[in-house]
């Protein structure tokens, strides 16, 4: 019997039990969380599955654009279950007010996804609304509101070249990959919208995490290339040509992401524990698929795996000498397996060489950032072991206090699950040298040096690791003075401790746990965090510009609206440049 | 105007941390205000009228009477059920854990009609609870099974008014069995008005649907005190976001 029928047939406690799961201790650790990548896990890639497999239908009833480009375009969606409208709203923008940081006011593009079909009315209202983006109101049709830049470097170029009857150059479109960049994707209910309960509840097509925000990401993208062959077509209508279809496929969305996703990943630990959960359990099936030999395709499929993402890892133009050096030292490391597999792969297969064998010795002998590629691309290897697990990805984000738990119980529970917090010395001022906070400017998180920045007064509670020891040292007294007593009585003597005690007995029974990190200690490297959110969506292409944000690509490689319907083989991460068209 | 579920629950948070609320007592508040106005239990217009009070006085927590074989004994301090609620639940959900039922008394304490979701979440962890007060002349009850999703809520007009600012929360796995002992020791009067189940389900998804109606002076009032945990920004301050 194949592995997946077995597997599917047990209940999930028990295949959890059984599968060779990696440890909370080493998945949860902040920098291998920072060096994961996309998966078929990954939000985009499910969605891209889901539009291709049900054949979804887009057109634009409305393409209402002046020579410039600017106005009003309607994308009518009908996905299996309904229909759905996204609204985008194309304004001219000074170039000196372009800015993708939260606290911008203006946008080259403004944009929101909507239920059903929308009238003339509603248009009008999204049209009074949407340009403002967070200084506006919308309602609950809307399910995501979003904004976009144009890319400096290559929406021009791209649009001129088409103009003059030209494909663009490869090797310049590899250094952006993008037309346009969003720099926020804002739904579960902010703003007005319609909630992720009802959208979840309602929606089917929209119900797993981040579906409907990724779909609007994936319409600018369809924009973008509408837009830039319809001012090519405008200012040469003799001469322009249309963006080569292989070039589109190369073309994603940028994204500029920064810390007010880093508050995310803290407060929602249980959705983390959960997307872990499942991307580990993808991986431990297929290691244990391993356990039962390898077959000589799946060797030769893994080696042009590595050969792509060495590829792909050369191709990235970033200005970040710690992401430049990582990408160097994986590309090496990946060559070292390439070549392994080219000369070993036969006697792999005849002596019985495992999955196992190949993630123990990269753990051993090369580094985190490898051993995720490599743990990332064997997870491609076998879709019928993983992408069940698609379903798997939602939670609901409720923890519990228990109150009869005895005490005795609670400091158990810390001593075995918050070990690492308690191994902590928060008396060292650089285990305290920062401090989380929100700004007031549209309430963006920042992050604050102790005793230098104001605000320590109003900081966040991020600090889970210190929050734990405070409370594990108020338990330690409470117990020395009340015996046998439960958390109830705990909670009446230490109100302030009823958040973290909460959190610590949810996350107990989680089997993955809080993230293991000291996140307000002066080194803290934030950027983990959103490459680690930002790999469950699905993007690629990391490019960090400070410790703090990061800029990435979203769909690139992926299929286009055209596409849909069309035979679809799902392989569409670590994208590369392509063969076709003008390169130097 | 109409704001969402989650939107005016994170609106909650901040404002309740801005009246000085500890994190899980902000998150519980939050919490209850916002299941109560979608159950259509009137959340909104009650802490619009503890805001002042809550504005004016300290976060002070429940703090132990007495504690017997029969029962626990709480005073609110003449604080909110906002800051005593979820204590008193607790409490009584781990007295009946250890005792089989439970029961708390929880005096001086204001803002009761807001106990409801406290009441659900304990029902979800298995416990069948009965929540009991008097106001105005109003007996007013809440009573939900162990694993419900909503309670039941019946107001009974009565002779006298009632004592003065007491609930008390019966807890136990079996309805039946606390209702029987709630009937024992309490004389209801006629029954004025009631809300099942059902018509909570239905208002709650009426929310879910169109948004939650909010009076545009809460939300700016809510907005004022978030305000209060928010950090000046200064040029410093933006290289902390990555400027």
């Amino acid at each position: 019997m194949h592995l997946f029928a077995q597997t599917a047939s047990a209940d999930a406690s028990s295949e959890i039990a059984a599968l060779p799961l990696r440890p909370a201790s080493q998945v949860m650790q902040l920098s291998r969380l920072g060096s994961f990548h996309q998966s078929r896990l990954s939000f985009m890639r499910t969605l891209v599955r889901r539009m291709m497999r049900e054949n979804w239908k887009i057109h634009s009833p409305v393409f209402d654009l002046d020579g410039e480009g600017y106005g009003t375009v309607i994308y009518e969606v009908q996905a299996k279950h309904g229909v759905y409208s996204f609204v985008l709203f194309s304004h001219y923008l000074d170039p000196e007010n372009r800015n993708d940081r939260v606290i911008a006011n203006q946008w080259d593009l403004t944009m929101a996804l909507c239920e059903g079909r929308v009238d003339a009315a509603q248009v009008e209202f999204l049209r009074n609304n949407v340009p403002k983006q967070e200084a506006g109101r919308v309602d609950s049709r809307v399910f995501v509101l979003s904004r976009a830049n144009r890319s400096g470097r290559t929406f021009e170029y791209v649009v001129d070249e088409l103009s003059q009857g030209r494909q663009p150059n490869i090797d310049v479109i590899a250094e952006v990959g993008y037309l346009y960049r969003t720099t926020a994707a804002y739904g579960s209910g902010k703003l007005g919208m319609a909630d992720w309960e009802k959208v979840r509840t309602k929606y089917q097509d929209f119900a797993r995490p981040f579906a409907a925000e990724m779909f609007t990401c994936f319409m600018l993208r369809h924009f973008s290339f509408q837009h830039a062959d319809y001012l090519a077509a405008k200012r040469a209508p003799n001469t322009a040509v249309t963006l080569d279809d292989n070039i589109k496929r190369y073309f994603g969305i940028g994204n500029s992401t920064g810390l007010g996703m880093a508050p995310f990943l803290i407060n929602h630990p249980l959705l983390i524990n959960q997307w872990i959960q499942q991307r580990e359990t993808a991986l431990a099936r297929v290691i244990m698929a391993g356990d039962q030999g390898i077959e000589l395709e799946m060797i030769e499929r893994l080696k042009v795996a590595a050969t792509r993402v060495i590829q792909h890892l050369g191709e990235i133009v970033t200005g970040d000498e710690r992401q430049n050096t990582s990408n160097a030292n994986t590309r090496a490391e990946l060559k070292v397996l390439s070549s392994w597999l080219a000369d070993q792969g036969a006697n792999m297969v005849s002596g019985g060489y495992s999955w196992a064998e190949l993630v123990a010795y990269a753990e051993t002998n090369w580094r985190v950032e490898t051993q995720e590629v490599i743990n990332t691309m064997l997870i491609e290897l076998y879709p019928e072991l993983v992408d069940d697990l698609e379903d798997q990805m939602d939670v609901s984000e409720e923890q519990h206090l228990v109150p009869q738990m005895p005490v005795a119980d609670l400091m158990a529970l810390i001593e075995d699950k918050y070990d690492w917090a308690l191994a902590i010395d928060f008396t060292r001022p650089e285990a305290q040298g920062s401090f989380w906070y929100r700004s007031e400017e549209k309430m963006e998180p920042r992050l604050g040096q102790t005793h230098v920045d104001l605000g320590m007064d109003k900081q966040m509670p991020l600090a889970i690791g210190r929050m734990v020891r405070e409370c594990y040292d108020q338990l330690c007294d409470f117990s020395d003075q009340n015996l046998n007593q439960n958390v109830a009585h705990f909670i009446l003597s230490n109100p302030a401790q009823s958040g973290i005690v909460s959190r610590i007995q949810t996350m107990g029974s989680a089997l993955y746990g809080d993230i293991r990190e000291n996140l307000v200690h002066s080194d803290v490297l934030p950027i983990h965090l959103l490459r680690c959110k930002l790999s469950f969506f699905g993007v690629s292409k990391f490019d960090p510009r400070s410790r703090l944000w990061v800029r990435n690509t979203m769909f690139q490689g992926a299929p286009l609206v055209s596409d849909f319907g069309k035979p679809f083989f799902d392989d569409w991460q670590f994208p590369i440049k392509p063969t076709t068209g003008v390169s130097d | 105007m109409r704001v969402s579920r989650n939107e005016l629950t994170a609106s909650l948070k901040k404002a309740f941390e801005g009246l000085g609320f500890s994190v899980g007592d902000y998150q519980d508040a939050a919490a209850m205000v916002v299941w109560s106005e979608m159950h259509g239990l009137g959340g909104l217009s009650q802490l619009q009228r503890a805001l002042p009070f809550l504005d004016n006085s300290p976060c002070l927590n429940a703090k132990l009477i007495s504690n017997t074989e029969q029962q626990v004994v709480l005073d609110g301090q003449n604080s909110s059920v906002l800051l005593c609620g979820t204590q008193a639940v607790r409490l009584a959900c781990a007295m009946a854990g250890e005792k089989g039922n439970g029961r708390v008394q929880l005096d001086n304490c204001h803002n009761r009609q807001l106990i409801s979701q406290c009441l659900v979440g304990a029902a979800q962890l298995g416990s069948a609870l009965v929540a009991y007060w008097q106001q105005d002349n109003l007996g007013h009850k809440l009573s939900i099974e162990a694993g419900a999703q909503q309670p039941e809520y019946r107001q009974y007009s009565l002779a006298n008014s009632g004592c003065a600012q007491s609930l008390l929360i019966f807890v136990s796995t079996d309805l039946a069995e606390i209702e029987h002992q709630f009937i024992a020791e309490t004389t209801l009067g006629v029954e004025a008005h009631s809300v099942g189940p059902e018509a909570m389900l239905e208002s709650y998804n009426q929310a879910l649907e169109l948004g939650i109606e909010i009076v545009a002076e809460l939300w700016h009032e809510l907005d004022n005190l978030v305000a209060r945990v928010l950090v000046e920004s200064t040029e410093s301050s933006r290289a902390g976001a990555g400027d």
